[in-house]
């Protein structure tokens, strides 16, 4: 009896004792709740085989009823925003001194937020075209196809040897969820023609980057996702567009829901006192943090292009394109493609120093330029020392030289990607016709005859923080070659002197010294003289 | 006759040993500062120029309030008389073995063109230096404020009036070996007593 009682009790207790801990995880805190309140395997409209991706999108919209005009609204669907009058963007009428223009290469729009744009036709108002699942895939199934302009794979496709199986969409649908790291690098990180390519701090290591690379998204200690700073509301999402400022920095300390799909800055979380050191702490007024914690860039195990030179593209080898590779701090990457001209690479490279106010200037291809002024710049960073909103701030500046027409004096934009007799540089290798088809494809005139030119493209380094011991030491601005060399506009201790003063101080303190000397000789040889003076005398 | 009288007072000798210090290492940070040489380090070359400009800000103050309390301000008046005897004897006079014109005492611890020197150092080149070494420092305040808008002139003339009291700290220290004997005068700025 006593035994059995024993027993009843000890059972009883399990029980009560696995109740408890299976609500409580071995440390004893609670069981984390799901990040999301509904199971999208849960819902018939998805449990369905979707053969074409737009369906899913309407799947989405019955319940998402205003997600679709939401995103229609935003940047990542219009690819460009009115700037004083003008639309301005990588869809119309800006450029870069990567491949120069997306419109017309519908190999482009593969990382556009929508199925199917291709050319001028492409609805921007219909709804089934956004692409949900580039954002909120959680499989890493959902590729987006360069000759389908945006659609995922729906057939099994060898693409540069590599077989990409065709995407299961009802399996992608079931699975959807807040964006990963993965969704925003699929195109963040490999814009410009592959991994690493664009930026110079924002390449594919930060999926799961180190400590060292990045102290903010390690999984070591913050593990932050993009939108811990890229906050987002209604699909709007913090950062800079065109004609939208990246971080207003005298708006310091601003709440997390104020400054939701609006204003980032590391100030807004770190104020703009953060080291309890004066000296350090007065740098903030005019130097942006980036500037001393992000040292170099490409900091990771990947290279960042520094230079595109267009103007030694179309050298065919047997009437063949061909590709030469070379070592770049000791990576392999393309020194030569025929498609593309002459490249170079880097990693851990120390960015150069500008002005900025968390907006770029953009030209577009209207924009008349002036020979003369090469490298020009095309989308440079506004301010000075005396503007209160801007601060130094590093940036990788990509060295390019691309085609421009010599009689209307714009840049030209080029048809790339395309099949034979479309005029498409990568097939046929003739610029003239190249250049002409791409100048039509944007609305712009070709006068027939072009050149290449210099130009810079500007790139804001703000990704990829380093640990603080590894910030940028003093002695490397405040000396006379360092990293401030090229940024005049103010007195910098350590780098300026006055060459006057410095001629006054040499003088004075020299010529004192000369006097002293004189001085002293002369006062010894008297002394000596008149003592033997006096000792013939006695 | 020569007689033994105390020419120095204790706060003098004081404020004469820790003000050399301090602009020694305000000298050698400011240059480390200036970009000529590399030896603490730039962060730490700056808080030393900081505290050593500062400690020497305050020290200024005890000294400017011993002067004028003390009525020590009248060795700065500035005279004409022996002016002329002064200059020269170090033109000439010394060359000869004549023996300096100025007789030392407590009340006139100067010679008349030593004397001038002071008043324009003591009065114009250390406050000088003094107020624009605030003006740096507190730089980014006055700019937040909106009273000083760039650094530049306030830069020049702390580098100028640095190299202007260095020079001086030049002839200062070979003037010391004009004494009676060659260390008479460095031996009465540490005991005070100077055999006049």
């Amino acid at each position: 009896m006593k035994i059995k009682g024993l027993l009843l009790f000890a059972s009883v207790l399990l029980l009560v004792l696995t109740n408890v801990l299976a609500n409580e995880q071995a440390d004893g805190t609670p069981k984390p709740r799901a990040a999301m309140t509904a199971d999208h395997s849960k819902f018939e409209q998805l449990d369905q085989a979707f053969d074409y991706a737009p369906d899913v999108t309407e799947a989405c919209l019955e319940c998402h009823t205003e997600a679709a005009e939401q995103v229609h609204d935003s940047f990542h669907w219009r690819w460009a925003a009115k700037v004083d009058g003008k639309m301005v963007g990588k869809g119309e009428n800006g450029f870069n001194n990567y491949c120069v223009a997306a419109r017309g290469n519908e190999s482009c729009t593969q990382c556009h937020a929508g199925y199917g744009w291709r050319n001028d036709k492409f609805d921007f108002e219909a709804e089934e075209n956004v692409d949900c699942l580039v954002c909120h895939d959680t499989t890493g199934t959902y590729k987006k196809s360069a000759a389908m302009s945006g659609h995922p794979y729906y057939e099994d496709t060898l693409i540069g040897g590599q077989l990409i199986p065709a995407v299961d969409l009802r399996r992608v649908a079931q699975n959807v969820g807040q964006p990963q790291r993965e969704n925003c690098l699929s195109c963040h990180a490999n814009g410009g023609g592959g991994n690493g390519v664009k930026h110079g701090d924002t390449d594919m290591s930060l999926v799961d980057p180190v400590h060292e690379l990045d102290v903010h998204m390690s999984s070591d200690k913050l593990n932050f996702s993009c939108q811990t700073c890229h906050k987002t509301s209604g699909h709007e999402i913090a950062g800079r567009y065109n004609g939208k400022v990246a971080f207003v920095d005298h708006q310091l300390d601003m709440g997390r829901a104020e400054r939701d799909g609006k204003n980032l800055s590391c100030e807004s979380c770190h104020g703009n006192k953060p080291h309890d050191q004066r000296q350090l702490d007065n740098h903030t007024a005019k130097v942006a943090c980036a500037s001393c914690h992000i040292p170099e860039m490409a900091r990771g195990p990947y290279l960042t292009k520094l230079s595109w030179d267009w103007s030694t593209a179309g050298q065919l080898k047997d009437g063949k394109p061909f590709s030469e590779d070379a070592l770049f701090d000791g990576v392999e990457a393309h020194r030569y493609m025929s498609k593309k001209g002459t490249f170079t690479w880097g990693k851990n490279v120390v960015p150069e120093y500008r002005w900025y106010k968390g907006e770029l200037q953009q030209k577009t291809l209207q924009d008349v330029i002036d020979p003369m002024a090469a490298p020009i710049d095309i989308n440079p960073p506004t301010g000075d020392y005396r503007d209160q909103d801007a601060r130094i701030w590093p940036f990788k500046i990509h060295r390019g030289k691309q085609p421009y027409d010599t009689e209307f004096n714009r840049i030209l934009p080029i048809k790339l990607y395309g099949k034979k007799s479309s005029g498409a540089f990568w097939t046929e290798f003739d610029w003239q016709r190249a250049l002409q088809v791409g100048a039509d494809n944007n609305h712009v005139e070709f006068s027939g005859s072009y050149g290449f030119i210099e130009t810079n493209g500007y790139w804001p380094i703000k990704h990829m923080v380093a640990p603080g011991e590894q910030a940028v030491d003093c002695i490397e601005c405040h000396q006379q070659q360092g990293r401030l060399a090229g940024l005049n506009d103010f007195y910098l201790l350590g780098r300026d002197s006055h060459s006057l003063v410095d001629a006054f101080g040499a003088l004075a303190i020299f010529g004192g010294l000369f006097g002293v000397a004189g001085h002293s000789g002369y006062r010894y040889l008297s002394a000596r003289r008149r003592a033997v003076n006096n000792a013939k005398t006695s | 006759m020569s007689a033994v009288v105390v020419i120095f007072k204790r706060f003098e000798r004081f404020w004469h040993w820790a003000q050399a210090a301090m602009v020694l290492l305000l000298i050698v940070t400011g240059f480390e500062l200036h970009g000529f040489f590399r030896l603490f380090g730039f962060a730490d070359a700056v808080s030393l120029h900081d505290w050593a400009g500062f400690s020497w800000a305050v020290l200024l103050v005890l000294a400017f309030t011993w002067i004028f309390t003390s009525g020590e301000w009248r060795q700065y008046l500035p005279r004409l008389e022996g002016l002329g005897a002064t200059v020269r004897f170090y033109l000439l006079g010394v060359f000869k073995g004549e023996s300096h014109p100025h007789h030392m005492t407590p009340a006139q611890k100067f010679n008349p063109l030593q004397g001038a020197g002071y008043l324009g150092i003591v009065f114009g080149l250390l406050p000088l230096q003094v107020a624009t070494g605030c003006l740096y420092f507190f730089f980014p305040e006055l700019r937040a404020a909106g009273w000083l808008q760039s650094i530049d002139w306030v830069a020049w003339l702390h580098t100028f009036n640095a190299y202007s009291l260095l020079s001086f700290l030049v002839i200062h220290l070979y003037m010391i070996t004009f004494g009676k004997r060659i260390s008479s005068h460095l031996r009465a700025m540490i005991t005070g007593k100077e055999e006049v």
